[in-house]
């Protein structure tokens, strides 16, 4: 293909992963605090769909465009699990198996054997509350999907720091709806699964960001804006510098994915870690330059704020990624720093 | 999303794959022929003018200039690789430095035709050098209070003051001097600035060296006591000196080095301890590795919108500033790493090497503007300045 296509092509595709962008902005921002209405909405308008291949029925987005819907709901705070539906039904179409309509949570564990699941699921985002659960799981130590009823599980709601409903859910031999092998091992879901926290986090710093400017710029003290005041100044600049390495750092990980493979597992590993770290700082100080006004119900701030601090520990948090990525530094034969950070062109 | 900043991912170029694979063979040979010692800090404390002429030669320095000046007509990408390797390798790249990324550009920005060819082409050549002339004793982050004099005379200009903080002035063949051409109009002191390309080896000028806080000489104090110039010392317009500087700091602040001196010495920490970190050592470790994997996706994204003609003068003030903070920061982490294990001899070179580190820290978030300075240009860049 010559170049002149290839940009054409690409500027074809920009346009569509705007459409479509602009669509769920729109949607999103219809429908904030109403689950069920956003997730009528979302699911005629397609957006559903977007990450399922076209061979499926689906959109067939890329997976950059894919992030950029998770960094989208992010933004808005979206109390529908679409980021969770939309990697599950990545995950599904990996596997061959076809999607039921409806949100979908996802999760990683358990076994299949004989026709049944059992598994023991921690912290399950929409875990009660979604119909279906879509589980990596293994049937004699290979990745196999199982699509399950959450009907099936005993489960437990937890409270977490979030908004979005949580809870522990404990199959035991339930009947699986369909399962499948698939070429994603639990490493690659991770990565997947990352990836897509720390877009959604990246989406609700930038959020945060914007109420703060407006809060600061609109609220006087002795006699003047708060964001005249150079403390407030240099607080905004530090969330600014902290929001964009996390979108650089998500960016750098979606450029790593294919359309039924996962990301790199070290540049998304590297991805979460950067979000999760901002994500402490940014809320932190977002609530202080807003003042007390900011830690009420009734003020925008908390459906942010709240789901940072849960995405940021969601699928892996920055401790936890950066053993990942150390150990791989560290192995005694791997690669050196420099061949790492800058590549390794000609083996050397 | 609102994009308030843009670090665009750099179009893949084979190209830079196969430079980099020069650059890497060339410093791995010297380096093991002695040809240099890897050190802390290396752009500002290895100046080695014989490497330097070696880099020229490699048509590694000027690299993004015209042919016609000595240049090689490569994109800021491919200038991009070789300054990453450079300063991984801890390679003495001091003197030529600063010619080489500002300087040089700076003069076929607004340089003269006799500017450029007195002096563009042996900067390429790797022996030709500059110091900076912006600082002074009573004008640090208060760039604008600059009160160096530049006046007219029947032959050129006369320059009369005091420049401070001026690396590599000892040995360097050039400053280009921002000065008072003419007094500030009324409370608007940017105006009657001009920028000068001074010989510092011409009458009437006298470095003096100051001390770092470790004994050793880099920078210096440059005295211009009716120091006679000619009429084509002025550099650029009349007048418009506080522009033209404002784009020279933009070039100083968007390189490499601003998060990647300190890369060596997380290197070489790195494989002083393969294979016998725990995992609390490889979190450190870990979480370092993804800053700079982070914060050089984001200085590629400098490089791309330079090559596109950008001046990406905000981004590089963000990433200086991340950067410097992940430099902080990588100090901290060898610390922890290094402070549970033995110091037997086997740990006396990266011991060294991190308290060489530590003594040259404290410049690294005054240097190219104090990290204040850098959240105030993010701050106006968000609109609430």
């Amino acid at each position: 293909m010559d170049g002149a296509m290839d940009e054409a092509m690409d500027g074809a595709m920009e346009e569509e992963t705007q459409a479509v962008l602009d669509t769920a902005a729109r949607v999103f921002a219809d429908h904030a605090e109403t689950p069920a209405a956003l997730w009528s909405a979302l699911e005629e308008t397609g957006l559903t769909l977007a990450a399922t291949p076209e061979a499926q029925g689906g959109v067939g987005l890329p997976p950059e465009a894919v992030v950029a819907l998770h960094r989208a709901a992010g933004s808005a705070a979206s109390p529908a699990p679409l980021p969770d539906t939309l990697t599950a039904r990545r995950l599904l179409a990996a596997a061959g198996l076809p999607a039921p309509d409806g949100p979908l949570a996802l999760a990683l564990g358990g076994t299949v054997s004989a026709g049944r699941y059992s598994g023991d699921l921690i912290e399950v985002p929409f875990g009660a509350e979604a119909e279906h659960l879509v589980a990596l799981a293994e049937t004699d130590g290979a990745p196999v999907v199982a699509l399950l009823r959450t009907a099936h599980a005993e489960a437990t709601p937890r409270s977490g720091a979030g908004e979005d409903p949580l809870a522990d859910l404990v199959f035991d031999a339930a009947p699986v709806a369909a399962s499948a092998p698939v070429p994603w091992d639990a490493e690659a879901l991770e990565a997947e699964a990352a990836l897509m926290r720390a877009a959604q986090i990246a989406g609700a710093l930038e959020a945060a960001l914007d109420l703060t400017l407006e809060h600061t710029t609109t609220r006087e003290q002795f006699g003047r804006p708060l964001s005249k005041v150079q403390a407030i100044q240099h607080m905004l600049a530090e969330m600014a510098g902290e929001i964009a390495a996390a979108s650089a750092a998500v960016e750098a990980a979606a450029e790593t994915a294919g359309p039924t493979s996962p990301p790199d597992r070290l540049a998304a590993a590297a991805a979460k870690l950067r979000a999760s770290e901002a994500a402490g700082l940014v809320a932190a100080h977002a609530h202080q330059a807003h003042g007390a006004i900011g830690y009420t119900h009734d003020y925008a701030l908390r459906r942010f704020t709240r789901r940072l601090w849960r995405w940021r520990d969601d699928w892996g948090d920055e401790s936890y990624w950066a053993v990942v990525i150390g150990r791989a530094m560290a192995a005694p034969n791997a690669p050196s720093l420099r061949a790492r950070i800058f590549g390794e062109p000609d083996g050397r | 999303m609102t994009a308030r900043f843009a670090f665009p991912a750099p179009k893949p170029d084979p190209a830079e794959d196969v430079l980099r694979a020069e650059v890497r063979a060339f410093l791995d040979a010297e380096r093991a022929s002695g040809g240099f010692t890897p050190a802390a800090d290396c752009w500002v404390s290895g100046a080695s003018p014989e490497f330097s002429e070696k880099i020229g030669a490699q048509g590694w320095l000027g690299m993004t200039w015209p042919k016609e000046y000595g240049g090689q007509d490569r994109p800021p990408l491919h200038r991009h690789v070789v300054t990453e390797e450079l300063l991984a390798a801890g390679a003495p790249v001091a003197a030529h430095w600063v010619a080489d990324r500002q300087s040089g550009g700076h003069i076929l920005k607004y340089g003269t035709e006799a500017q450029k060819r007195e002096v563009l082409p042996r900067i390429a050549a790797g022996t030709c050098y500059f110091a900076i002339g912006m600082s002074e004793p009573q004008a640090g982050s208060d760039l604008a209070a600059v009160a160096t004099k530049g006046t007219r005379t029947a032959t050129g200009w006369r320059l009369d003051g005091r420049k401070i903080w001026s690396t590599g002035a000892h040995f360097a063949h050039y400053m280009i001097v921002l000065a008072r051409t003419s007094p500030p109009e009324g409370r608007n002191r940017q105006a009657g600035l001009s920028q000068f390309l001074v010989d510092l080896k011409g009458p009437g000028v006298q470095v003096s060296g100051i001390e770092d806080l470790s004994g050793s000489v880099h920078f210096n104090e440059t005295l211009f006591d009716g120091a006679e110039l000619p009429e084509d010392a002025l550099l650029g317009e009349e007048g418009n000196g506080w522009a033209q500087c404002m784009s020279e700091l933009a070039m100083e602040r968007s390189g490499p080095e601003r998060f990647l001196t300190t890369f060596l010495l997380l290197d070489e920490t790195l494989e002083a301890l393969r294979g016998k970190l725990d995992d609390r050592g490889h979190a450190v470790l870990g979480r370092l590795a993804a800053h700079l994997m982070g914060l050089r996706r984001m200085s590629r994204g400098i490089g791309r919108r330079l090559s596109e003609g950008a001046a990406p003068e905000v981004e590089a003030a963000l990433v200086k500033e991340l950067g410097n903070r992940l430099e902080k920061e990588t100090v901290d982490g060898v610390r922890k790493l290094l402070g549970t294990l033995p110091r037997g001899p086997s740990m006396r070179a990266v011991r060294d090497l991190l308290d060489e580190t530590v003594l040259r820290l404290p410049s690294h978030t005054l240097r190219g503007g104090t990290t204040e300075v850098m959240r105030g240009i993010i701050a106006r860049q968000l609109g609430v300045r």
